[in-house]
C-alpha cells in the first residue's frame, strides 16, 4: 500500500531509447538473435526504470519497453487472433489491428515475467503499477469475425481475469486496466461495467484502477462511479479540463488519477502550470483521493521532453504536497 | 434481368501502399504534422506510382467508377483544411466513435481557398486513367461538425462559407462531371433543416453530379429530402433503417449501395449480398445502383481491401445475372 499523499505515477508507455528501437528493427529482420535481443530488452527496461526513479515517480513500471502497441501486444499472445496487416490509426500511423478468427484461448502468463523483472530492478520501496489493456478496448479495436460483440468482450474479460490472478499470485498489488475505448459508445457503459467486474472477479489487490482518455466523460458520468474499481485515471490536460464541472456536479466518489500533462504536445509544461492543474484536480477530490499522472502513455513524445515533463510534474506535486501538509 | 443500371465504385480512401507509408515516415516522422507541400513534392514520384497502383487494382477488379484513394489525405478533414486560409490544425481527436483519430482544425478567421484543394491529385489521376475518376470532398456539415469554430460563432454562416468554397472547387474541376461529398455527420449526428438546404444549394450551383455519401448511421428520417436535393445518395447498408428507407422511397437518382463492410475483415458471401440487393431492386424503383463499400477501405488492412474490392465485381455480376 502506498501511504504518500498525492502519489505520482505514469500511465504506462514511455518513449523507447533510440538505440533500442534500432536494435528492434535489426532484430525484426532476423539479424540480431533472440538472446541478444532479450539482453537489449532487459537493458532498456532497466534504463527506463532508472529514469523514472531519477524523476522521483512514486508508482512506476518499465514504460512498457517490452510491448509494441497496447492491443497488438496482447492479441499477439492470445490464440485465436490473426494479423492481416497494418491498419491506419491516424495520418500516416498504422497499427497491426488484429482479427478474431477463431475461439480465443487463455495463453497463460503474459505479464508475469515483466512484473518480476521490474520488481527485481527497482528500489524495494517503490510501488509498482502494472498496466493491462482492458477487454472492452481490445474488442473494440479488433476486427471480430466470429463472436457477438458481448461474447467477445466477456471472453476477453475471462482471459484477462486469469492473467490478473496470476499477477496477484506473483505479488502485484496494483493493476491499471487501460480502457481508452471506455466512452466511445456511451450506450455500452453497463457492458463495460460488467466486463470490468469479471476482470477483477475474485482477485485480491490493493488498488484497481481504470485508465481512460479521449473521453466523452459527460455521457458516462456519474454511471462509471458504480464500477467495481478504486480509481479512475483520466485525461484532463489535453481537453483543457473540459469535464471539471461535470465531475463536480456529482461527488466523485472514487480516487482520481489526474492527467495533468498533455502527452500530445512536446512543449514542456512549467512547474507552476502543473501546480495549477493539480489544484484544479483538488476541486474534484480531496488530497487523500488524488494521484498525479500524465494524461496518457508518453511513447509518442521525444524522450527528453517526456523526461522533463515528468520531472516538472514531480516538482509541482512536491510543492502542492508541502502546501497541504 | 433488371431495368436498374448496375455498376461498381469504391468509397474514396484506400490504405496507403507500404512504400508510401515508409516514404511519408521518412519525411514527417511520427509527429502530428501532416504532409506539407514541400515535403509532398519530395515524394511526388512515389505518390504518383502509388496512385497508379491503386488505379490498376481497381481496374483489375473491374470497378466501373474508381477513386484516387485519397492517398495524401491524412484524414477526411486535414487535406481540405490545410488548403484553406482561416484555419489551423490542432491536436488529435477521436473520429466519430471509431478507434481512429484526426487532427481537429480550428477556424480562426474567414475561410478562403488558398489555391485549389483536390485539383492536383485529380489531374494526376486522370492522366493515369482511361476511365472516369470520382473525386471526393467532405461535405459542409461534416466539415463544420468536426472542426472547432472560433470565428463564425454561427453554424449558418460557417456552413454558407464552406459551401461556397466547395462549389468553387467543384466548378473549377475539369475533366470530370461527378463529385462525391462525404457526409458522415448527416448519419451520425442530429440534422437541422438548413443543413439539407446547404446541400441542395451546392448541388444546384454546380454542373457536376453531386453524390452525398453518408455513413456511420442511418438517415431514414432525412432520406426523402436529401434525395430530392442531390443527384445521388450513398448509404451505409449495415444500418437496417437505411434499407427500409430505400424500400419505402426507392431511388430515381444514383444510389451508392454501401453493402461491403469496410469495418470487418470477415469476407461477405457475395451471393447473399447479391440476393439482398436483388430483392431491393425488385421491390422498388431504382434507376442507377453502384455496389460499393459502406465507407473508406483504409479501415482495412491491405490484403483484406483487395479481397473486398474483388467482391464488388462478383456482387455486381451476380445481381445483373439474376
Amino acid at each position: 500500500m502506498i501511504n504518500k499523499l498525492l502519489p505520482t505515477t505514469i500511465i504506462g508507455s514511455y518513449p523507447k531509447p533510440k538505440w533500442f528501437t534500432k536494435v528492434k528493427s535489426i532484430h525484426e529482420k532476423g539479424k540480431f538473435g533472440e538472446e541478444k535481443m532479450e539482453e537489449a530488452e532487459n537493458d532498456a527496461c532497466k534504463v527506463i526504470i532508472d529514469e523514472h526513479e531519477i524523476c522521483g515517480i512514486d508508482v512506476l513500471n518499465d514504460g512498457e519497453m517490452r510491448r509494441t502497441e497496447m492491443v497488438e501486444h496482447f492479441a499477439s499472445k492470445i490464440p485465436g487472433f490473426k494479423f492481416y496487416g497494418p491498419v491506419r490509426v491516424w495520418g500516416n500511423n498504422y497499427f497491426n489491428k488484429p482479427s478474431v478468427t477463431r475461439e480465443l484461448k487463455d495463453p497463460g502468463p503474459m505479464l508475469v515475467d515483466e512484473f518480476k523483472f521490474i520488481k527485481k530492478h527497482s528500489d524495494e520501496n517503490n510501488y509498482i503499477k502494472m498496466p493491462i489493456t482492458g477487454p472492452y478496448t481490445i474488442a473494440d479495436w479488433s476486427f471480430n469475425e466470429i463472436y457477438s460483440r458481448k461474447e467477445l468482450i466477456m471472453r476477453l474479460a475471462d482471459i484477462i481475469n486469469s492473467e490478473i490472478k496470476r499477477l496477484a499470485d506473483a505479488g502485484v498489488k496494483c493493476i491499471q486496466l487501460d480502457e481508452p475505448a471506455l466512452s466511445t459508445h456511451p450506450s455500452e457503459v453497463d457492458l463495460v461495467k460488467e466486463a470490468t467486474s469479471k476482470v477483477f472477479d475474485n482477485v485480491k489487490l490493493d488498488k484497481k484502477i481504470i485508465h481512460a482518455c479521449y473521453g466523452k466523460f459527460d455521457q458516462i458520468y456519474p454511471e462509471i462511479l458504480d464500477f467495481e474499481v478504486d480509481q479512475f485515471s483520466l485525461e484532463f490536460a489535453n481537453n483543457n479540463f473540459e469535464f471539471l464541472d461535470i465531475f463536480k456536479e456529482n461527488e466523485f466518489t472514487k480516487e482520481l488519477g489526474l492527467g495533468c500533462i498533455d502527452v500530445h504536445k512536446s512543449e514542456v509544461e512549467s512547474v507552476s502550470d502543473i501546480e495549477n492543474n493539480i489544484n484544479r484536480g483538488l476541486n474534484i477530490v480531496p488530497p487523500e483521493k488524488l494521484w498525479i499522472n500524465p494524461d496518457c502513455g508518453m511513447k509518442l513524445l521525444p524522450r527528453k521532453s517526456a523526461y522533463l515533463k515528468l520531472k516538472n510534474m514531480v516538482k509541482a506535486t512536491n510543492i502542492v504536497r508541502e502546501e497541504i501538509e | 434481368m433488371t431495368n436498374t443500371d448496375i455498376y461498381s465504385t469504391t468509397s474514396g480512401f484506400f490504405p496507403r501502399p507500404k512504400n508510401l507509408i515508409e516514404a511519408a515516415k521518412e519525411i514527417e516522422g511520427l509527429q502530428k504534422d501532416g504532409m506539407e507541400t514541400n515535403n509532398k513534392n519530395k515524394i511526388s514520384n512515389i505518390i504518383s506510382k502509388s496512385r497508379e497502383k491503386i488505379l490498376n487494382l481497381q481496374t483489375k477488379a473491374g470497378i466501373d467508377l474508381p477513386t484516387e484513394g485519397q492517398l495524401v489525405w491524412d484524414d477526411l478533414l486535414a487535406h481540405p483544411f490545410t488548403k484553406l486560409k482561416g484555419a489551423k490544425m490542432e491536436g488529435l481527436i477521436r473520429y466519430y466513435n471509431t478507434n481512429r483519430f484526426y487532427r481537429r482544425p480550428k477556424i480562426t478567421g474567414k475561410l478562403k481557398r488558398n489555391g485549389t484543394i483536390i485539383h492536383d491529385e485529380i489531374k494526376n489521376m486522370i492522366g493515369l486513367s482511361k476511365q472516369k475518376i470520382k473525386p471526393l470532398l467532405p461535405g459542409p456539415i461534416t466539415m463544420k461538425d468536426l472542426a472547432e469554430d472560433e470565428f463564425y460563432k454561427s453554424e449558418k454562416h460557417l456552413i454558407e462559407d464552406l459551401s461556397k468554397i466547395i462549389i468553387k472547387e467543384i466548378n473549377e474541376l475539369e475533366d470530370t462531371d461527378i463529385i462525391q461529398l462525404d457526409e458522415p455527420s448527416l448519419a451520425y449526428n442530429p440534422v437541422k433543416e438548413f443543413y439539407l438546404d446547404a446541400i441542395r444549394y451546392i448541388s444546384d450551383s454546380t454542373k457536376h453530379d453531386v453524390i452525398v455519401q453518408t455513413y456511420f448511421g442511418q438517415i431514414n428520417d432525412i432520406y426523402p429530402k436529401l434525395l430530392d436535393s442531390v443527384d445521388g445518395i450513398g448509404l451505409d447498408l449495415f444500418w437496417p433503417k437505411n434499407w427500409e428507407a430505400i424500400k419505402e422511397h426507392g431511388c430515381p437518382k444514383k444510389l451508392n449501395a454501401g453493402c461491403i463492410n469496410s469495418h470487418n475483415t470477415k469476407i461477405e458471401k457475395y451471393t447473399r449480398v447479391a440476393e439482398k440487393i436483388s430483392k431491393l431492386i425488385d421491390g422498388c424503383h431504382l434507376n442507377t445502383l453502384y455496389v460499393c463499400p459502406n465507407y473508406g477501405l483504409d479501415f482495412l488492412p491491405w490484403s483484406k481491401m483487395l479481397d473486398k474490392i474483388k467482391l464488388l465485381e462478383k456482387i455486381k455480376n451476380e445481381v445483373k445475372s439474376r
